[in-house]
């Protein structure tokens, strides 16, 4: 690894936080291939970026999410002991109403083995998973009907996913069904 | 000519894909304009391929006038 200086690296001085308005999910064993993570990288640029595209499984594609403005949040915590340090990437999304479809997604992805791609206000996208771990659903903060009349109704979900290694995915999501090559 | 004339979406159903660049990319849309559906092969889009020569939709040919371009029969020898 060639180690390099790193100064103030804002492009344009842009530097807006939160995540957008749109949260892409898909089920993990749809998935047909995965992003390559760097080999031996010689800069820091390289090591800290996948390379390629996630693709489906013919019929199956990856879906859009709503969550309210400023409610959704990507959270990067360090895990693990000295010498196995990792990070836990726990995904906060508020989706507002209580619509039976909304329930229907919690209900059917409390157990599931799930892939998320949330992209920031700076147009940068992080995907939770890879071909050997998937994104799972950890707490649902804020969810329901609110105490009051100032409140609002929803379902406040978090997704967690463990990795070795922090990435930036600048690949494309399908949001077609694949079909058979 | 349009971009399906030049290029073939593949392992995909005609439909929308987020990319980097141009955001959601809708496939379905004939109208796209040629210069981004190069982009986006060059880049390495994964779901577009260079559509095979014989693919390619052959100019349209005026119709000539004038009795002598007629076909004639082949004389048999």
């Amino acid at each position: 690894m060639d180690f390099a200086d790193i100064g103030k690296l804002l492009s344009d001085g842009r530097n807006l936080g939160g995540l957008g308005q749109k949260i892409y999910f898909g089920l993990w064993n749809d998935v047909a291939t995965w992003p390559t993570e760097p080999d031996s990288p010689l800069s820091l640029d390289v090591a800290g970026a996948l390379t390629g595209d996630i693709t489906m499984k013919p019929g199956k594609r990856m879906y859009e999410l709503y969550t309210t403005e400023d409610s959704a949040r990507l959270d990067i915590n360090p895990i693990g002991e000295e010498g196995g340090k990792g990070y836990e990437l726990t995904l906060k999304v508020f989706a507002p109403g209580l619509n039976k479809k909304l329930l229907g997604f919690m209900n059917a992805t409390k157990n599931e083995d799930l892939i998320f791609i949330a992209e920031d206000n700076q147009n940068q996208k992080y995907l939770l998973g890879c071909e050997l771990r998937s994104a799972k659903f950890s707490a649902g903060e804020g969810s329901g009907t609110g105490s009051t009349t100032d409140g609002r109704r929803g379902l406040g979900m978090s997704f967690a996913y463990r990795t070795h290694s922090l990435y930036e995915y600048t690949g494309s999501i399908p949001l077609t069904a694949a079909v058979t090559p | 000519m349009g971009w399906q004339d030049q290029y073939r979406l593949i392992g995909i159903e005609p439909g929308r894909v987020k990319t980097s660049r141009f955001g959601v990319v809708d496939f379905a849309d004939p109208d796209l304009p040629v210069g981004m559906v190069k982009t986006l092969y060059e880049s390495g889009l994964p779901y577009l391929e260079l559509a095979p020569e014989g693919e390619l939709r052959p100019p349209e040919e005026k119709p000539v006038k004038g009795p002598g371009n007629k076909a004639s029969p082949r004389k048999a020898t």
